[in-house]
């Protein structure tokens, strides 16, 4: 199997390579052609992924070539359940948005499609890395197909977002690209294998063994915080989003939801926290402050909004708080609802995205206030929406539900803080209380989801619906899949945590020690200032 | 015959699987639309009327298996009923590991009999009901959507798994209520609904996360020894409590039991949370009939008797907290539904009131006697619903009570099954409501004279504002406007069948006709729990309550009479004197009022002020940030002139400034 990695990062590069050397003939017979290549060409990326996903190396496969050895960068990829999964989920969704494009996209198509491949290519690539620079690269070349996607294919207003969208991105890669130069020195400065200086296996041990000074730990594990916070987004650095989806065309507003929001969560887990535990426990208590503000700051913003696809924005920023409050747990529950949430809002949230699409191709505005009454005209519609609404606000026995349950009770039991230290004074508020309070989102995203429900769907027609229709054909499929996956894999989630189970409790298992290291070194300095006070019955404060 | 009951009894899980697999089978053979061969007409896979059969026949299925758990509880010795649990893994993720099964108890088979059994016989009341509906197929697959929620529910072997079935009869129940959801009044009843509920659950949640927070490594030893029992079974509530209140202080135990008791509370219809119930009447009336007074409203005292070992710990908070919460509840519903003219919201108000009597028992410790009203409520209330929503049907969609009158002639049946439901829910005549109300009003005398006194008089007060919705309905003249049609007989053999248990219920299980009481199965044993009584020390105090809440509750009749029969008084002489609380009762004791203001006021302002927030402050922040940046970009661009003499002088300036800044930080 190990062929496989290279066919699936390169095999969407041939695809776009391909497409600009297609006809590009307006009509509608050409066009159709041109849908179904990029349809079949995705459903085989699938097959390639679905396959390596279930092969007995899911777990382990490597691919290595040489490519700029004095440099140490290799042209390396491999896998582990997180990957596997995550690459599952971006070529399925992949799928999906061609299939959504058949109704949407017009214009251009070979040059449309060519960079949506270009897109995913970037996207497994990153997902699939195994070398940082390597995965810096990717993560960059994502940019390019995206902004143009967004700038060309756009609303109104796509250039504004486009622009946004790349210069947050940007100034997000800055830290990125100083964090990843910080690594290499500190890998130098030790002397270890050149030839191998950005692999991920000897910067990984490099940063987990505690040679890096504690304040470089602390400075590296900063600057990917910052990178992975623009994209995931963490408040306040998420402004770019909204705009960019609201501008985005409908599949790409499914796929930049769906999977490029998880490229930073998959940041933060992998090169953030896993590399840098000690330094991610030392600021867990500003983080886990910030997985709060996403939550419920961002979920209060979406109740308010008149913008539909803002709204489910919003709502996107509000449950990657929950990401970012399952990886503050740092605990093994926490880490596989990280993973989960991660595929649940995946789903959920194009398929969203695909509901408000279906109602913007045919009314042109996105403002709620002129929709109403749709449930009558296009129940097809209407019942999705319904379904991944209930899902989006985590009804029991449909995807979102395991995650973000995991996700609470995760952070309830973890140890990761138990004050807030401000310098001038300490905040008795442990990750008991965030998470209690974060609670509350639960009730906003059924207030803002069911809201929007009631305002589009229910009561009488309105007169800007009075000429809708039903989804067409290709919507009906893709929101059908949709709809199948998150009902199966809500009633049995564990078809989808065994592909990522190991890999995460490997994960959190060492944070789980370095938790238990820290609270037994400070254990000992108490022990040590207090000869006679032989168990201590409060711990002091972490951070301090 | 016994390997048939075996297998339904072994076979638990199977209850709620039949209902689920009709809601799929009747959702998408109603999706799928097939083209006719012959006529070229397009048609649903499914046709219409295989809608009820499958609901109703995986119904029947659900109350085979609840008759054969009867039969398994009769054939037990009372004092030592053995709980059989299965479990399923469901998900694991570290140390914890959730389980969906099934817990066959005294308690579950009570539930699951008054579920499947009202559920079948309102299923049956539907089909005349809602024949004419455009959506007939579909509330069927609601209802059973419904009856899979429930049933799963009921049969669930630990919190996680209640709290799982808890959101779905919440979401089964947003359907239903908005099932009409083309009018206004039912989509923002639906939506009230849910969101009322989902704060209930906020607390509710928080509750689990406490309790697994301190219990989880004792969890661990627990399971270990029962490898049976889930994590947070029911079955080991008894040991956890007596874990917990050794080793966390009372006002924690208090704090806990309280936050899980606001699933209850809002679930069932408990002030304050209390307002979306009424609204609930938006939904077609079997709903009503069957979630909004029968099954899931009493779902809340339901939990409350299952996590009971946890409440009992607390005597001193949460059990006081509970009680009260109960006693207003009752007390306000009653007073609120003197006032209605709506039939349906006089008596859903009802409800509100009777599930303040049940929870207010449980806060007693009165365990027993308040599934006992549990269990009989939900057959006379059923009922009393299903009478309306004939009444409703006859009169061309007519709900406004002043509009009726003088309907017992044309509707006999209804009338006459309206009047028992009626006697049933004033506890007079030793008919069902009697046995199990006066339970509660005899621990409350045990436990609490204030709690007993004013539960008697609104005891008083229920007899008289529901013999003024019959009074109002049934009798005097008729003063509506639309033409009265007959009863139909799809409709009236379910009101004669409900008839039967709302008279004898009560007294067949009340264990003085022979039989074992209703309390001596489900019974409670925990030691420690100090505010339990066994079913044999409320016997003693009964004849006394009896005696006076009949008496009280006849005389709510003979006001009730006088005022709206007889007419002796007028009601508009009263209106003046009790004029504030006539005021409070029309109003609602302003609730909605008040929870319309904390939406707007304080919600919503909230987040519009967020929204600005970050429109302006973080937006605006990040697009100055870039228009700064083009401003220095055209500043530096000048900066370019070409001239020698600029560069050479910034040179200079540059090279002393940093040789400065230098001395400054590490020569100084």
């Amino acid at each position: 199997m190990n062929n496989l990695l290279p066919l699936i990062v390169g095999f969407p590069f041939l695809v776009a390579g391909v497409f600009p050397f297609l006809s590009k003939a307006e009509d509608a017979s050409t066009q159709k052609g041109l849908h179904r290549i990029a349809l079949g060409a995705s459903l085989v990326l699938l097959v390639f992924t679905v396959v390596l996903a279930f092969s007995p190396e899911a777990q382990t496969a490597t691919f290595n070539l040489s490519w700029l050895p004095a440099l140490g960068i290799n042209f390396s990829l491999g896998t582990d359940g997180i990957s596997t999964t995550l690459a599952v989920l971006t070529s399925l969704l992949m799928v999906l948005a061609t299939g959504a494009s058949f109704s949407t996209i017009e214009k251009r198509l070979p040059l449309y499609y060519s960079l949506l491949f270009v897109l995913i290519g970037s996207v497994l690539g990153v997902f699939l890395s195994r070398d940082l620079f390597l995965f810096f690269l990717f993560f960059e070349l994502e940019l390019i197909p995206m902004y143009l996607l967004i700038s060309t294919w756009g609303g109104p207003r796509r250039e504004y977002a486009a622009m946004k969208f790349v210069l947050y991105t940007l100034f997000g890669s800055v830290f990125l690209l100083a964090s990843i130069i910080g690594l290499a020195y500190f890998s130098q400065s030790y002397h270890l294998p050149t030839e191998t200086l950005f692999s991920f296996t000897q910067l990984g041990a490099l940063a987990q063994s505690g040679y890096i000074p504690p304040v470089f730990q602390l400075l590296l594990f900063v600057g990917f915080f910052i990178a992975f916070a623009v994209k995931l987004p963490i408040v306040p650095l998420h402004t770019w989003l909204p705009d960019a989806h609201v501008e985005a065309p409908t599949p790409i507003s499914m796929l930049l939801a769906g999977i490029l929001l998880k490229m930073g969560a998959y940041g933060l887990l992998r090169f953030g926290f896993d590399w840098f535990p000690v330094a991610a426990q030392a600021l867990a208590p500003y983080i886990g402050v910030l997985a709060f503000i996403n939550i419920v700051y961002t979920g209060s913003i979406a109740l308010v909004q008149t913008d539909m696809k803002k709204l489910i924005a919003y709502s996107s920023v509000s449950h990657m708080g929950f990401i970012l409050l399952a990886l503050v747990a740092m605990n093994q529950v926490g880490t596989m609802a990280a993973v989960f949430i991660m595929v649940s809002h995946g789903l959920v949230s194009a398929a969203l995205f695909l509901g408000v699409g279906t109602l913007y191709r045919q009314t042109h505005s996105r403002d709620i206030a002129l929709h109403g009454g749709v449930a009558q005209k296009a129940p097809f519609i209407f019942y999705t929406f319904l379904l991944m609404s209930l899902a989006s606000l985590g009804l029991p026995l449909l995807i979102s539900f395991a995650g973000e349950t995991l996700a609470l009770y995760g952070a309830f039991i973890s140890q990761s803080f138990r004050a807030i230290p401000l310098g001038f004074v300490t905040l008795p508020i442990n990750i008991q209380w965030i998470t209690g309070l974060s609670t509350l989102g639960i009730v906003l995203g059924a207030a803002y989801s069911l809201w929007l429900v009631k305002r589009i769907f229910f009561g009488s027609v309105s007169d800007a619906c009075q000429k809708i229709e039903d989804a067409k054909l290709n919507e009906v499929w893709v929101l059908g899949t949709l709809a199948v996956l998150v009902i199966v894999l809500g009633f049995k989630p564990q078809l989808l945590t065994s592909q990522f189970e190991s890999s995460t409790q490997a994960i959190g298992k060492r944070f789980e020690q370095v938790l238990v290291q820290r609270d037994q070194a400070l254990l000992q300095q108490l022990q040590g200032y207090n000869p006679q006070n032989g168990v201590s019955q409060n711990l002091p404060m972490a951070g301090e | 015959m016994n390997w048939f009951s075996d297998f339904f009894l072994n076979n638990l899980w199977l209850v709620p699987l039949y209902p689920l697999l009709a809601f799929l089978a009747i959702s998408i053979g109603r999706a799928i639309q097939v083209t006719c061969p012959k006529t070229g007409e397009k048609t649903a896979l499914l046709p219409q009327i295989f809608a009820p059969i499958l609901t109703m026949t995986a119904t029947g299925l659900g109350l085979l298996h609840a008759i054969s758990a009867i039969q398994w509880l009769f054939a037990q010795p009372h004092e030592a009923v053995q709980a059989v649990e299965r479990n399923w893994t469901w998900l694991s993720a570290g140390n914890l590991e959730l389980k969906i099964g099934t817990l066959l108890d005294a308690n579950s088979v009570l539930m699951l009999t008054v579920v499947t059994f009202v559920s079948l016989l309102i299923q049956y009341y539907t089909h005349g009901y809602m024949c004419h509906d455009k959506g007939y197929a579909k509330f069927f697959g609601y209802l059973a959507l419904f009856n899979f929620s429930m049933l799963g529910l009921v049969l669930a072997t630990n919190l996680p798994q209640m709290y799982m079935f808890w959101e779905l009869v919440g979401v089964s129940s947003y359907l239903l209520i908005g099932f009409w959801f083309h009018k206004p009044a039912a989509a923002a009843a639906s939506l009230k609904a849910f969101l009322v509920n989902r704060v209930g659950d906020f607390g509710f949640l928080i509750g689990i996360l406490f309790l697994l927070f301190f219990s989880l490594n004792w969890w661990q030893g627990y399971v270990g020894l029962h490898p049976e029992q889930a994590l947070l079974s029911f079955q080991g509530f008894e040991s956890l409590a007596g874990f917990l209140s050794q080793t966390l202080p009372a006002w924690l135990l208090g704090t806990i039991a309280i936050l899980i008791f606001a699933g209850p509370m809002a679930k069932s219809a408990q002030f304050p949370l209390h307002t979306w119930l009424p609204d609930a009447m938006e939904g077609p009336t079997p709903i009503s009939a069957l979630i909004h007074a029968a099954t899931m409203v009493a779902a809340g005292v339901y939990l409350i008797a299952r996590v009971f070992p946890i409440i009992s710990i607390s005597p001193d908070m949460a059990m006081p907290f509970i009680t009260w919460t109960g006693v207003i509840t009752a007390v306000v519903g009653a007073i609120i539904a003197v006032s209605q003219t709506d039939i349906k919201k006089a008596l859903a108000y009802s409800t509100m009131s009777q599930l303040g009597f049940m929870v207010a028992a449980m806060g007693l410790g009165a365990y027993t006697a308040g599934l006992f009203h549990l269990f009989t409520h939900a057959f006379f209330k059923a009922m009393l619903f299903l009478c309306s929503g004939s009444v409703i049907h006859a009169c061309e969609d007519e709900q406004d009570m002043r509009q009726m009158g003088g309907l017992f002639k044309k509707l006999p049946i209804t009338g006459l099954t309206y009047l028992i439901g009626t006697i049933a829910i004033s506890g007079l005549f030793w008919t069902s409501g009697f046995w199990s109300k006066d339970e509660i009003l005899a621990a409350a005398l045990h436990e609490n004279t204030a709690v007993y006194a004013i539960l008697t008089a609104t005891a008083g007060l229920t007899a008289f504002y529901m013999f003024r919705t019959f009074f109002m309905t049934f009798m005097g003249d008729y003063r509506g406007k639309a033409h009265v049609h007959h009863e139909d007989k799809v409709m009236t053999l379910p009101l004669q069948i409900l008839a039967v248990p709302s008279i004898f219920i009560g007294l067949v299980l009340s264990g003085f006709v022979g039989l074992p009481a209703f309390g001596d199965y489900i019974t409670y044993s925990l030691q420690n729990a100090p505010e339990h009584h066994p079913h044999s020390l409320l016997d003693a105090m009964f004849n006394q309550v009896g005696n006076i809440s009949q008496l009280v509750a006849l005389v709510g009749v003979a006001l009730s009479s006088a005022f709206y029969y007889f007419k002796v008084f007028k009601t508009d002489g009263v209106k003046k004197v009790l004029a504030p609380i006539y005021n409070l009762s029309q109003n609602k004791f302003y609730m909605d009022d008040i929870y319309d203001g904390i939406v707007e006021g304080g919600v919503l302002l909230q987040s519009q002020l967020n929204a600005g927030f970050d429109k302006y402050v973080i937006d605006g922040l990040v697009n100055l940030v870039g228009t700064v940046t083009l401003l220095l970009g055209k500043l530096v661009t000048r900066l370019n002139s070409g001239r020698l003499q600029t560069y050479v002088a910034t040179i200079g300036f540059g090279v002393v400034g940093v040789w400065l800044l230098y001395q400054w930080m590490f020569k100084g």
